[in-house]
Formats: C-alpha cells, structure tokens, sequence
C-alpha cells in the first residue's frame, strides 16, 4: 500500500517520568491496622483527644464496611494488613521548621520533580506544600500569605496550631461514615494541607500541594482540608508523583471544601501517580473522596482535574449546592492508557433556588484501558430554578480499551433546567490526515488534536500548570494510536 | 526549493492504476507536470479525480496496482503523508475537515515549521508570523476574528476553501493540487480564491486545478487541460479544450475515445 | 415478620397458583424450578441497579395469582381505534378465540402457546419459552413460573402482509402472564399493534413476556400503546434478535396503569442490522411509568437511534435507563439516544440515565438528555403573539410530544394517541381546535 501511515503501536514505549526513588532515612510503621496502629500515628503527631478518639470511631465503623466494588474496575484484593500506614523521613518526622531545615536529598527530589522548593524558583507566584509520603516536608512562602491573614499549612501544624477550626469542619462535609476509603482515611490519615482564608480575603497567591509516595509498602492517606469564609477567593493546586514499583501502592485521600457566603475555591489537580508499566504491573490505586460544600449564597466551587496517572482512579469530586445562587463546576479531562482503569466523574447535589452547575469531561482511552465517566446531577424539590450543564466526550485510540459513560439524572424540580450531552468517537481519520497532508508528524498531529479535544478544560487551570498539563498529555499518549 | 528552473520536471505519472476496496478506480494515468506549468484535470463526477489528489497527497486506503508517481525525481509513493507535505506538496482539501478547539494559527504555524525544520531553516519567530499571516489573510479577505478560531470549525463552505488557499499562500507549496477549490463558491468568493492562486503562480513551481467546471478557469488560466474519465486520462490539450467541453460535455470525449 | 419474608410473602403463594397450568409434568417441572429460582433471587428492589428508579413495593400488597377465568363484556375493547387488519386478544394473557380473527393473511401463522405446550416443540422454540435466569431477568422468572398461555406467531419467510396484526391484552383484574414468540422470517416484512388494556379500574398485575427474532433482511414495525387502568401494574419484558440486516422498530406510547414499566433488550447480532427506538410516558396523577432499554452492537455496521420523550405532571414520575454497549469488533456501530423530559408538576420527578458502554473503537456513538419545564422563550413567543399562558403551555406540551407521535405510521392510531395524550393535559380543550 502506498500510504499507509506509519504503525503507531510501534511508538509505544513511553516511560514514566518521575519513577525514581529517593534513597533516604525513613521512620516507618511497620505494616498492620489495628487500633494501637492508630494510637501510635497520633502519638507521634501529637494529637488532641478529640481526634484520637475520632479516629478510633472512624477505624471502628470501617472495620464493619465492605469494599465498594464497581462494574468496570478490577483489581485483586487489597491486603490492609499488608500496608505501612505512616512513613516519614526521619529527619523531618518533627516537621521542618524552615527550607533550611529541609534534607538537601528532597530538595533535589523536589527539583527533580519540577517543584523547586526555593522561593524565587520556577513557581515564584506560587505557595507550595510538599507531602512525602506521610508528612509535609515543607511549606514555603508562609510568611507572605500569614501578612493576609490566610493560613496553609501541613493538617499536623493546624491540629496543634488552629484546633477549633480543625475540630469545626472536619469530617462536616465527608463524614468517616461516607464510603470505605474515606473511613479508611479518617483512622489512618497523616498530613496533608490545611487552608482558611478569613473573610474578604483574596489569597494573593496560588496554593499548591505537592504530594509524593516515596517509600515502598506504604500507602498514603492524605486529608486536605480548605475553608473559605464568607467572601474570600483561593486557588488551589496539588500534584501528585510516585517511584515505579512492581507492587500496587494504595492511595486513599480525602479532600473537604466548605465555601461560605460569596467565597470562591478553585481546585485544580494533575494527577501523574505512578500508572504501572505497559504490561500492567505495578502502579497507584487512587481511590479518593473529595467534596466540597457551597455553604453560603452566592459561593462556588470549581474542580478542574487532569488525571494521567495512577494504575486505577476511582473518584468523583463532587459539589453540595447548598447556597442560593451558588455554583459547582467540574472540568476533567481523564486519560488511561496501557492497562489503566479510570472511573471518574462528578456529583452535583442541587438543594438551594437559583443554584447552577457545569460539568465538562474529556475521556481518552488507549491501549487497553478502562475509562468510565459516572456522574450524578441531583436536583432536590427544594432548587428552584436550578440548572445544570453537562457535556461529556469520550475519545477512542485502540480498538482494545473501553470508554463508558453512565450518567445519572434525578430532577425533583418541575423549574430546573437539566442539559446532557455526551459523544463517543475514535480520532479523526481525516483530521489526522489533514495534519499529516500539512506537514505535520504523526505524533504532533494526535498530541494538536487531543489537546483541542481538551481544550475546554485546560482553559479552566491556572496558567502555571496549563502548559505542564499539555506536556502530561503528550507524554501519556505517546505511540498510543494504533 | 529554489534551484527548481522553469520547465524542469516536478510530477510524472507514468500509468497509474489504483483500486479503492477491490474497485478499479484509476486504470492507467500518465501525466507529466513542468514547473512554471497550471495543469487543469477535468472530468465527470466519479472520473477519479479526488482518488487522484487523495492518492498524491498520501492518503491510506488506495491500492497501488501498478505504475509509478515521481515528485521531483524522487519516488513519491514510498514517501509518508507528512514528508510529502514538507518536500512542498500541499493538497486543497475538497471538503477541509474541522479540528475543534485547535487554533488555526497554531496549525498554520506548526506547518511552517515542519517545512523549514525539513529545509533546516530556523523556526519562524511568532511575531513575524503573525504578520506574514496578516498579509496574506487580507489578499484572501479573511476576517481578523479567523485567527482566534479553531481550525475550521464552524466556517461557511466559502471560509473554508478560503482557509485553504491562505495556508496554500504561507506554505508556497512546490506543487499545488486543488481539489475542487471552486465548489460551492459564489462568484465573488470565486474571484478572492483565483486571485490567491494567480499569486503563487512562479517559474518554480506549478498547479494542478482538479475541478468539475471550466468557470474557475476563466480566472485561472491553465496552460494544460485534460480529461479524466472512466480512470484514464481520455484528452489533453489547451486551454480550448476546457471551453470545448463546456459547451459539447463529457460524453463528446468518451465517444471519441470509444471510436478511436 | 421482617421485610424479608413480607416480600417473599406473594411469590411464596404461587406455588399454589402453579397446579393445573398447561402443557403438563414437563412445564410443571419448568415452571417450579423459576418460581423456585425466583424466590431465591427475591424480586428487585432499588438497591439493584437495574432497578434504581422502580419500586415494586406496590407488588407486596397485590394478589399475583393468575385471574381466574371470567366472561367478557363486549363492550370490553370499545375503547380501542378501528382495527384494520387481523386481531387476536388476550385476555388475563390467555388466548381469547371468541374476539378473535379467525382469518389471517397469507404467510401468516399463529398457534396459541396452550395447544402448543401440549404437544412437543421444535428444541429451537422451546428453548425461547423457557427462561432466563439472571438477576436481570428476574420479570421474565416470574412469566415462567406462570406460563401458561400467550402464542406462537410467525410471518414466513419473504411474506408482507399488507395489513397490520393487531394484538391486544385485557386484564380483568390478579394475574396475567402471557407469553409471545414472534419469529419474523428472512425477507418478511409486518407491523404489529399492541394493546394493553384493563377492564375498569381493576387491581390488575400484568407481567407480559414477549420473544422476538428477525431474520436476515426483516423488518418488523411493533407498535406498543398502553392503556391500563388506575390500578393497573404492567411490568412488560421484550426480547429482540436480529439477524443480518434485519430492520426493528418499536414504537412505545404509554398513558395508563398505576405503574407500568418496559423492559425492552434489542440484539443487534447480525451485520448491518439496525433498530429504531422510540417512546412517550405521561405519567400524570400518581403514575410511575419506567422505560428501560439495552441495546447490543454484537456485530459491524450495526445502528441503533432511540428517541424517548417523558412528561411527568401532578405526582407522576417517570424514568429513562438506557444502555448501549458496543462490544469489541463491532466496528462501524453507530448509536444515538435522545432522552428529553418535561416537568409540569410541583410534585413530579424524572429520573434520566442514558448510558454507553464501548468496547470497539471505530464507533460514533452519541446521546443527550434534558429535563426541564417548558422553554420561557418560546412561550414568551407564543404570548406576545396574543395567547393566554395556558394555551401556550398546552400547545407547547402537545409539541413536545410530537417528535415521537410523528412515528406512528399506522394511519388509524394517530389521531387515536394524539386525542389520549390530549386528554390527558391538563387544558387539553383550550388547543383541540389548534390540533385538528
């Protein structure tokens, strides 16, 4: 044949970027789950009683939970015996008290990772907090964003620092009691981020958490938690990067967002877990909550993902409208490639009048992954006038993966408005023909059209992270057309 | 590019046949095209045209059955899409496709840059791009608001054919083969679209107009016409013979190919 | 007693409705080993997916026994439209001869399921009486445990009867269970009209099983109205295969019962073959009326469109649950649904949940969904050209249902649905002259 265009399978053999390990003194936990398990990891982070005894509760209900299992997810059974609950290296294990404090080794992993640690680095506009395994490493620009009043910090610095503000909203929006992982979470969790902006407050800056699994058998049980009060504007951002490891590693956080009246949260994810190798193997289980809750008129919330990595993703950041006018938004754009399951989407629970929601979702199969758009538009009899939006794509690129889509539409309201609409489709033949007729590489051609494909949800990141995002694409879906 | 001399040669088809899912469409094409030369291929609906084009252009899909194609000496055939594309091949798509949400000046811009990383120029600085597009988007008569929009994506028929002559005129193609330009332009448009063509016309480099109707010919004037029919190249002759055709049609030819 | 047991309760007593069923030992054997899987299984309840918007509580409290045979008025299907072509009724799902046609045209086969369980059927038809026995097809279960009657009908192979085969289903009140295989042959070509009514306002439980194969290059028009009563519980399976190239619409309108719900599966196994769904529910007063459909690509070039419109008003509510799987190598497959729901009342609710499962890549598969009130910019319309709120808002209801009553190509039931679905909004007499 005389054009045929070149076999892309024969491209295929991307590597995973960020799979190094940093070889550095850990203090870990050693694997198990039973309550002294839990007594200890408070122990060492030197916890009230309240959250003891919360996740003591937390570990109690778990123990009589079952593992949700969904249509098109598998994977072989979790031993949570099997996994170190707490990892920290050693150095830090009390918390750095400034970078300076910080072991040059996870500076450099840092750097390496394209997340310099040094204010005046790349993401010299930006507030990072970077999670290693089980603790914060670091915290920069604290300084600046203390002069306006917001707080960032790791969650153990705001158990001991901001116990009331702690004990008020944890758990208020996923209670421990919401679903498996999230029970898991609360008995087990190590750190994480913990934002407040008072009220009227703009952060002058955009926060970003850096999280990191670093140790072997350990999980990570992250806890995020932001509270915007009443009339105050965050963007938010967390990365997430882990080592290449032949075991499955399990990740299972737990992301909680309260909006009060007026106030406005952006939160924007790029998820690159580690994904397994083409055969497979190896690779992050991704199993997270996240909800936010517009508490007040007029609030928003806005969830952008872009999510690359892990071997299985299964979460669904949702928004609780309980606010008149308020507003939830949810830009995805999910890729799995190789043997990747993704099972993501979006819940919009409407409860107050007036109250709006949108969501934009760009799914990419390739190889032989799973990809499953699930999402929930919940209009309560009590929101009036409520509309949502929903439009949600599915690009195929082999003829061995799956791309699915399962919307659920629940209207109580006779004056909401509910709009779904949803395309499945392989890449363009003739648009990647036309690319090629111009000049372009095979590659260049599918990396242009995928990213038009998406475009409407990179347009949602903040700048920074826009172009790193594209680049995450271009690299998952090397040699992915077949 | 520019040691290309006026008459030397550029694309000879030496008889083509070519099947698309087991169906002989072309059935034994030779044509040779000179630089400084526009070349019109004629021929009825179903003739072969687009298989043509499509084929030059690199299109999967068409079986070779015999003959050869060479594009500047070189064997075009064994040549992927894109590398024709950057030795200086552009194809007028008949029907351009639509690329949503990528812009059409990123497009424009990556091809340029395919061309001249080939040529092993240096990339082209994104403000003189801009400007060169300027340019030629005025000559074509293409609105400002085009820049900002996706390739293609949501353009009349006319926009469309446009894009496509202003991108023919930022990638001054060695050789051009228009696939039906003409259709579905009125006569303004029509004009706009000659008008882009006539300026590319160079000693270096040449033009093959396929089209249905001779009225795009009246704008463009070729030095060649041939008629393509039933798979082969029925007729050749001058610029007479688009008109001839016009007024006696295409049966007039098949006839006297059947008699002879 | 706990929920559990509550729930087995009404199953639990049919093993008393099984004796004396036709087709003897054999069938009985069949039918107690369903009712038996059945009871197992337990009937569905909203924790399962399949039945997340159904409710079959109702069930509990109703006798499910089969309706003992009773005499007919004749008065009985004067509420259905002139019939032209052949009929053939049911009544509490057993064969009616006496308000039959005795005639049918050419090509043309039926044999009551009765007569023929007595005897010994071919082991291909056979095995399409017996049932299936996953989760999913726990209704079809509950047909088996009670089959007892329905037919056999088969249009031969390249036969097109120029008339439609009109098929109508009347419950008096308990249980019917008819069961339907319908077997279109190679080149046949027909339409079929079903009924389903009930006699006044009977506490009525139809469970109606219907088993349809098209042969290469078919094509099978089946028409579905119901009518049922307002404590009428219809819960309808059907089953379709299609060969090559084989054609099948179904066009379902539903109007009646208390709670009535479709489970139609169409099974696109052949190359080429195509299916075009369509389907209305009002579902005004307390009415819950539910439409659920699979679709299976299973082989190349296969389509499939679906069109579906709800309208809820008072306390009705309503679903769409429908999915489509393109499985692997059935390329080419192209797949629209259209789902769209109106909401009238303060107190209705639809529930909407179009779904794709795709396994092969050189597929266009698409759907969209919407539920709302009626559009404020075209009533705006409608007023500023001078008509009062609720003429626009009937008009426009009537429009919206539209898109699907277009479908009807039997030129009898039209104007028969649009005066039903006339009647049943709420200022229908303020547009009836707008309609004719």
């Amino acid at each position: 044949m005389a054009s045929k265009p070149q076999d892309l399978d024969s491209l295929v053999g991307q590597t995973y970027r960020h799979g190094f390990v940093t070889d550095i003194d850990s203090d870990t936990v050693p694997p198990g789950l039973d309550e002294d398990v839990i007594r200890l990891i408070s122990r060492k982070k030197g916890e009230p009683a309240f959250l003891v005894d919360w996740r003591l509760k937390s570990f109690r209900h778990w123990q009589t939970m079952r593992e949700p299992h969904w249509a098109h997810v598998r994977y072989p059974p979790i031993d949570y015996q099997a996994i170190s609950y707490y990892s920290a290296p050693r150095a830090s294990s009390e918390g750095p008290k400034s970078l300076a404090d910080v072991d040059p080794k996870l500076l450099a992993t840092y750097d390496k990772l394209g997340v310099p640690l040094h204010e005046r680095a790349r993401l010299a506009g930006v507030a990072v907090d970077a999670v290693f395994d089980s603790v914060s490493v670091a915290t920069t620009f604290k300084a600046r964003l203390a002069e306006a009043g917001v707080i960032f910090c790791p969650f153990s610095d705001a158990v001991r620092e901001h116990p009331a503000l702690v004990e008020q909203y944890l758990g208020s929006v996923v209670p421990p009691t919401d679903n498996f992982f999230a029970a898991l979470n609360s008995a087990v969790f190590t750190d994480g981020s913990f934002v407040y902006l008072p009220k009227g407050v703009r952060c002058p800056m955009e926060l970003s958490t850096y999280f990191r699994i670093n140790a072997a058998k350990t999980g990570q049980f992250e806890r995020t938690l932001i509270i915007a009060d009443e009339g105050s504007h965050v963007s938010y951002l967390e990365g997430c990067t882990a080592p290449m490891r032949d075991e499955n590693q399990l990740h299972a956080a737990v992301v909680e967002l309260v909006a009060l009246a007026d106030a406005n949260i952006k939160y924007s994810t790029v998820q690159n877990w580690y994904p397994g190798d083409e055969h497979g193997v190896g690779g992050i289980y991704n199993f997270v909550t996240k909800r936010g809750e517009c508490r007040g008129a007029n609030s928003r919330i806005s969830w952008t993902q872009v999510e690359t990595g892990s071997a299985i993703t299964w979460k669904y950041p949702s928004c609780v409208l309980i606010g008149e006018n308020s507003v939830g938004e949810f830009y995805s754009v999910a890729v799995a490639n190789h043997y990747q399951q993704a099972d993501t989407g979006t819940k919009m629970i409407h409860v107050g009048r007036n109250t709006r929601s949108t969501i934009v979702s760009k799914g990419i199969s390739a190889g032989q992954a799973q990809n499953s758009y699930r999402g929930l538009v919940k209009i309560l009899a009590s929101a009036d006038g409520a509309r949502n939006y929903t439009q949600c794509d599915s690009l195929l690129m082999s003829d061995r993966c799956g791309a699915h889509t399962f919307p659920y539409i629940e209207v109580k309201n006779p004056t909401a408005t509910v709009e779904h609409e949803a395309t499945t489709s392989k890449i363009g033949e003739d648009q990647l023909f036309y690319c090629l007729q111009r000049g372009l590489s095979q590659e260049d051609a599918v990396n242009m059209i995928v990213s038009g494909f998406c475009k409407s949800v990179f347009k949602e990141l903040p700048m920074e992270f826009a172009v790193e995002a594209q680049n995450l694409l271009a690299v998952s879906l090397e040699g992915a057309v077949g | 590019m520019s040691s290309i001399a006026k008459g030397d040669l550029i694309l000879e088809i030496a008889d083509l046949a070519v099947e698309v899912q087991g169906r002989l469409i072309l059935d034994g094409v030779s044509l040779a095209v000179r630089a400084g030369e526009v070349h019109a291929i004629m021929g009825p609906n179903g003739a072969g045209k687009s298989t043509l084009s499509q084929l030059l252009a690199g299109r999967s899909g068409y079986e070779v059955k015999r003959g050869t194609v060479r594009f500047l000496g070189e064997d075009l055939l064994a040549l992927p899409a894109e590398e024709r594309a950057r030795r200086g091949l552009f194809l007028g798509f008949q029907y351009p496709v639509e690329i949503p949400g990528v812009n059409n000046v990123y497009l424009l811009k990556a091809a340029l840059n395919a061309q001249r990383r080939q040529h092993h120029l240096p990339e082209v600085d994104a403000f003189d791009f801009l400007g060169l597009v300027r340019d030629k988007m005025r000559l074509m008569q293409i609105d400002e608001s085009f820049l900002g929009r996706g390739v293609n994506e949501g353009f009349s028929g006319g926009e469309k054919k446009r894009n496509e002559i202003l991108q023919m005129m930022v990638l001054e193609p060695t050789l051009a083969i228009l696939d039906e330009t003409d259709s579905g332009l009125d006569i303004d448009a029509l004009k706009v679209v000659a008008n882009g063509v006539n300026s590319l016309r160079r000693d270096d480099r040449a033009v093959v107009l396929v089209t249905h109707y001779q009225r795009l010919l009246d704008h463009i004037v070729p030095d060649r016409v041939h008629v393509l029919a039933g798979g082969r190249i029925l007729k050749s002759g001058d610029r007479n013979l688009a008109l001839e055709l016009e007024r006696r049609g295409y049966d007039w030819v098949r006839h006297e190919a059947s008699a002879a | 007693m706990n929920a559990v047991a509550q729930s087995l309760t009404p199953l639990a007593r049919l093993a008393g409705a099984q004796t004396g069923l036709p087709g003897g030992h054999r069938w009985d054997e069949r039918r107690r080993g369903a009712l038996e899987r059945l009871i197992a299984l337990g009937l569905p309840t909203p924790r399962d997916e399949a039945w997340k918007y159904t409710n079959l509580r109702l069930l509990e409290r109703r006798e499910l026994a089969p309706a003992p045979p009773r005499p007919l008025p004749a008065s009985a299907l004067d509420a259905l439209p002139p019939r032209h072509g052949p009929t053939l009724v049911f009544v509490d799902g057993r064969f009616h001869p006496a308000l039959s046609s005795t005639a049918l045209p050419a090509g043309v086969d039926f044999t009551p399921l009765a007569t023929a369980l007595a005897t010994e059927l071919p082991p291909a038809l056979e095995a399409r009486v017996g049932a299936g026995d996953s989760v999913d097809e726990r209704i079809r279960l509950l047909n088996a445990a009670l089959l007892g009657d329905g037919g056999l009908l088969t249009v031969a192979a390249g036969r097109a009867p120029e008339q439609p085969l009109h098929l109508v289903h009347v419950a008096t009140g308990g249980g019917a269970y008819p069961r339907l295989v319908i077997s279109i042959e190679a080149g046949a070509a027909a339409r079929l009209v079903e009924y389903h009514l009930t006699l006044g306002d009977s506490d009525s439980v139809a469970v109606p099983v219907t088993d349809l194969s098209l042969g290469a290059g078919a094509r099978l028009e089946h028409y579905s109205v119901g009518l049922g009563g307002a404590r009428a519980i219809q819960l309808e399976d059907v089953t379709v295969r299609l060969e090559r190239e084989a054609d099948y619409h179904h066009l379902h309108i539903g109007l009646g019962a208390q709670l009535a719900r479709l489970d139609l599966r169409v099974r696109l196994e052949g190359h080429g073959a195509s299916t075009h769904l369509a389907g209305l529910f009002i579902a005004d007063r307390a009415r819950q009326l539910d439409i659920r459909t699979r679709v299976d690509h299973l082989a190349a070039h296969t389509s499939s469109d679906q069109v579906y419109r709800g309208v809820a008003n008072d306390r009705g509510r309503g679903s769409y649950d429908g999915m489509v799987i393109v499985h692997p190598g059935a390329i080419k497959a192209d797949s629209r649904q259209s789902s769209r729901n109106l909401l009238l009342g303060p107190q209705a609710s639809i529930d909407s949940r179009p779904q794709l499962e795709i396994k092969a890549d050189d597929v266009k598969c698409s759907h969209g969904a919407t539920t709302g009130a009626l559009d404020e910019q075209m009533l705006f319309y409608l007023l500023s050209r001078g008509l009062d709120r609720d003429t626009a808002r009937a008009l426009l209801t009537f429009a919206f249902a539209g898109d699907v009553i277009a479908k009807l190509k039997v030129p009898e039931l039209r104007p028969f649905v649009e005066d039903r679905v006339l009647g049943s909004l709420p200022t229908a007499q303020l547009i009836r002259e707008f309609i004719r």
